[in-house]
């Protein structure tokens, strides 16, 4: 059961990093469509890129020159390192400042003394997590409809795999949420709690780029959550949406479940 | 009495009983076989200086802690995972409250209170008696006096006129009028039917609206009983002022603790009237028997055995 004022009263808490995360992301996604459609970078980027030592056009990916299509470009929009960046701020804070920050700052001890199920605040948490990041892809969304409705010839994408690669950022996002919500449970200081979490996305991010510019260790790269989200493939029609679904849902599910285990066991303490 | 009076729903059932709890933080005491019952519409005192484990001993009631071992039954039921909708019928303030500081007062109570299902009926009347003004209420706590955020604090723990109220240090931050104020709600809520638990090291506080008490020492309880038949048992003190360069003389049975402007204080260790007919001998210009107060029991508890005289004393030293 979802406590529906406790996920009010979060995402009223946190209103101004969402709006400006809902704004700057679709915004964004119009000023990449501008850069791409409206200005002619194509010629020069390909000049650029073939002037690379091919290591470093390696870690670009195969895929790199495809972005400067139209479709390339939609995709690039929902995986530029200030989107991910900017995403993964918002999906650390909130599970842990409202868990392990609240344990440090004593106000968790008053709501677990309230005839509530501690399950049940952490659930309501998760699913405010799940719904503030929605709203940031939505935002991602509608930057993509403007900058189509500005440009008549970028109509070419297909709104099927813009959804597509929305939800594959989502999906990213909310795995990344959950597995701070699991470590927030473990631990008793915000900021202890955002740092790991911080570093082990970090991690994931590094192993995943050293996947791409050394072959011998690309073995690691499907232990890394930025492995499961290619949104310039799933705009150039691979059949990736399936893997992505099952292994970051699964991710996220089982850190939830976790997480609910732990907070039950759990002393608060004062 | 109304036909839904607790004491007619409870009878002689203890609202709240733990039997022999124990909570180890590692290798630390925390609490260790603590054992005692709470009866309805009981003002209940829990006694003990900071560290004796008075509020391990709460948060285990609140199951915010897990026991090691031991028993607590609330309400007639033992308490569980499924315990939660127990919660309902009580009352917390912990000893620091800490509430979200960026909400203003009433936002805070209006969101809190929505975590329960029985409804505020007592806001209002607690506000009143409180002096909680509206311009205080709105302000966020963040800006508020640590005074006024105990104050809604107090409000929280008890607007729902709760079956069993636990206080944690209620009048930490209060000034002496509202002090009084807060024990005149203590004996309404009594009176309609509340239970109160109330951990404390103010002992004037304990004394003032307590009738039974319970002592906590070192993570052990080591004493449980009312206040008078505490006081009766335990040593008096004996004021005596002695005539100008006169030495203080060793009356029977007594032990003498100090001696200031004068004034020789001992402690009768034994039966009194030998020590009276001994001061009666005595060059004395003036005598002083006050009847025993709860720093007295206190401290005998405290200073009990000789090896944790030291520490005993050092822990008593924030006691009012």
């Amino acid at each position: 059961m979802i406590r529906t004022h406790y996920v009010a009263n979060t995402l009223r808490e946190h209103r101004t990093l969402f709006l400006f995360s809902f704004f700057f992301a679709g915004l964004f996604q119009v000023l990449i469509l501008t850069l791409v459609v409206g200005a002619d970078l194509l010629g020069f980027v390909e000049q650029f890129y073939n002037q690379l030592p091919p290591q470093v056009r390696m870690m670009f990916g195969e895929q790199f020159m495809a972005q400067f299509s139209v479709n390339g470009a939609v995709g690039f929009g929902y995986n530029h390192p200030l989107v991910i960046v900017l995403l993964t701020i918002v999906a650390i804070i909130l599970p842990a400042r409202h868990i392990a920050g609240e344990v440090e700052a004593g106000t968790l001890e008053l709501l677990f003394a309230m005839p509530v199920p501690r399950r049940q605040i952490v659930f309501s948490l998760w699913i405010t997590s799940g719904l503030a990041l929605l709203a940031i892809v939505v935002g991602c969304w509608l930057g993509t409809a403007c900058g189509l409705l500005l440009f008549p010839e970028a109509r070419t994408a297909p709104w099927g795999a813009i959804l597509k690669v929305g939800s594959s950022l989502w999906m990213l996002m909310f795995a990344i949420s959950s597995y701070t919500l699991l470590i927030s449970c473990h631990a008793s200081e915000g900021s202890r709690a955002t740092l790991r979490a911080a570093g082990l996305t970090l991690v994931f991010f590094f192993v995943n780029v050293a996947g791409f510019m050394w072959p011998t260790i690309d073995f690691l790269q499907p232990f890394t959550i930025f492995d499961y989200h290619q949104p310039q493939r799933v705009m150039l029609g691979e059949p990736v949406m399936a893997e992505t679904l099952l292994v970051l849902g699964a991710l996220s599910a089982v850190c939830a479940a976790l997480a609910l285990r732990q907070i039950a066991r759990r002393d608060v303490p004062g | 009495m109304t036909a839904d009076h607790p004491l007619e729903t409870w009878g002689t059932v203890p609202i709240l009983e733990v039997t022999q709890l124990r909570k180890f933080y590692g290798d630390v005491v925390g609490v260790d076989g603590v054992s005692f019952a709470v009866e309805p519409c009981e003002i209940f005192g829990f006694l003990g200086p900071n560290g004796a484990g008075k509020t391990t001993t709460i948060r285990l009631l609140l199951q915010l802690l897990h026991p090691d071992a031991g028993r607590i039954t609330l309400f007639g039921h033992e308490l569980d995972s499924g315990s939660t909708p127990l919660r309902d019928r009580i009352g917390y303030l912990p000893g620091d409250f800490r509430p979200h500081m960026t909400m203003s007062g009433a936002r805070f109570l209006a969101y809190m209170s929505r975590f329960r299902k029985r409804p505020p009926a007592l806001r209002e009347e607690l506000i009143e008696r409180l002096q909680l003004t509206r311009d205080v209420l709105d302000r966020p706590l963040k800006h508020l006096s640590h005074g006024n955020r105990q104050k809604i604090g107090i409000v929280l723990a008890l607007e729902h006129q709760p079956e069993l109220a636990i206080l944690d240090e209620p009048t930490l931050g209060l000034d002496p009028l509202m002090q009084e104020a807060f024990y005149d709600i203590l004996r309404l809520l009594r009176e309609r039917g509340t239970t109160l638990f109330l951990s404390s090291h103010v002992l004037s506080e304990v004394e003032k609206v307590c009738a039974r008490v319970a002592i906590i020492r070192d993570g052990k309880l080591v004493a449980l009983e009312s206040l008078e038949a505490l006081k009766e048992r335990c040593p008096r003190r004996l004021i005596v002022r002695l005539r100008d360069g006169e030495d203080p003389p060793a009356f029977p049975g007594t032990r003498l603790l100090r001696r200031d402007a004068g004034r020789h204080v001992y402690l009768v260790e034994g039966a009194l009237s030998p020590v009276l007919g001994a001061v009666a001998r005595a060059a004395v210009q003036d005598v002083v028997l006050p009847e025993p107060d709860l720093e007295d029991v206190f401290m005998a508890y405290y200073a009990k055995d000789d090896s944790a005289t030291r520490p005993a004393r050092k822990r008593t030293e924030g006691l009012t």
